[in-house]
């Protein structure tokens, strides 16, 4: 898995390619919180070009989000494939993340 | 009741992983071949390699006590009809106690424990039947999922 990170206006923009399974979700977890320091209000997790996650990764992205609440700052997902987005709703965890459609949607959301 | 087979051939895949998480790269690139060879569409590929994946892990992660190396029996078999498949998973480690539904409160996922049980809550969603015998020492998982091929489809 590679992960492309952006952070424009306090807003960390993170693009995992590949797979977050049960070998990488740690490194994935720990390799994004490396890239949140104090000037980042927010996180957007583009998933346009992430093509599996397994309950390991779930979990990588849950603790990332108890993460950010505690610094006071948000994670939006967005730009699910058809896949990653129905294993978000079937874990039920499309309800206590915010998922956007697309990037824009999703800084736009940092807002509201 | 449809059975196992044991022969090789493209409808079928044997594989005997060691109980060692890196082992998933190894079944990943199995299951996909697999899944190749057989045509499957895209959403059941996703929902064979979680399925595996999540069984897997369980065990690496749950079923040992021991620093010893132990084998994972993995079988899958597409039925001749062409949309059922088979998958078996079969391991020497401790009897599997959580197979019923779990609590999937958020703080509650945050414990590795409850984290067999979202996996296991996943694999029940992505199959047709999931059954789970204890037999002479070892966990039998049988999981049944019936899988969309496009050239079947129209």
């Amino acid at each position: 898995m590679d992960l492309n990170t952006e952070t424009s206006n306090g807003i960390l923009v993170a693009a995992p390619e590949g797979r977050i399974d049960g070998i990488n979700a740690l490194q994935f977890q720990q390799a994004l919180n490396g890239k949140i320091d104090d000037g980042v209000s927010g996180v957007v997790i583009d998933m346009s070009d992430l093509n599996y996650i397994s309950s390991a990764g779930l979990r990588a992205v849950l603790l990332i989000s108890k993460s950010l609440q505690q610094r006071e700052a948000r994670l939006v997902l967005c730009s699910l494939q058809a896949p990653i987005r129905e294993v978000f709703q079937i874990s039920g965890f499309d309800q206590i993340i915010d998922i956007s459609e697309d990037r824009d949607s999703a800084i736009a959301a940092m807002d509201g | 009741m449809p059975e196992l087979t044991h022969a090789n051939s493209p409808q079928s895949l044997s594989l005997v992983l060691k109980n060692d998480g890196e082992e998933l790269i190894r079944l990943s690139d199995e299951v996909d071949a697999f899944a190749e060879r057989n045509e499957l569409a895209e959403d059941a590929r996703f929902g064979l390699q979680l399925c595996l994946e999540e069984a897997v892990m369980n065990i690496v992660n749950y079923g040992f006590d021991d620093m010893d190396e132990h084998d994972i029996l993995i079988q899958l078999n597409m039925q001749n009809d062409g949309r059922t498949l088979l998958v078996s998973i079969v391991d020497d480690g401790t009897e599997l106690s959580y197979l019923d539904e779990v609590d999937l409160e958020l703080d509650s996922l945050l414990e590795d424990q409850a984290l067999g049980g979202l996996g296991f809550h996943l694999m029940r969603q992505y199959s047709n039947e999931l059954t789970y015998e204890r037999k002479d020492g070892r966990n039998h998982l049988l999981l049944t999922k019936h899988v969309a091929r496009p050239d079947l489809s129209g």
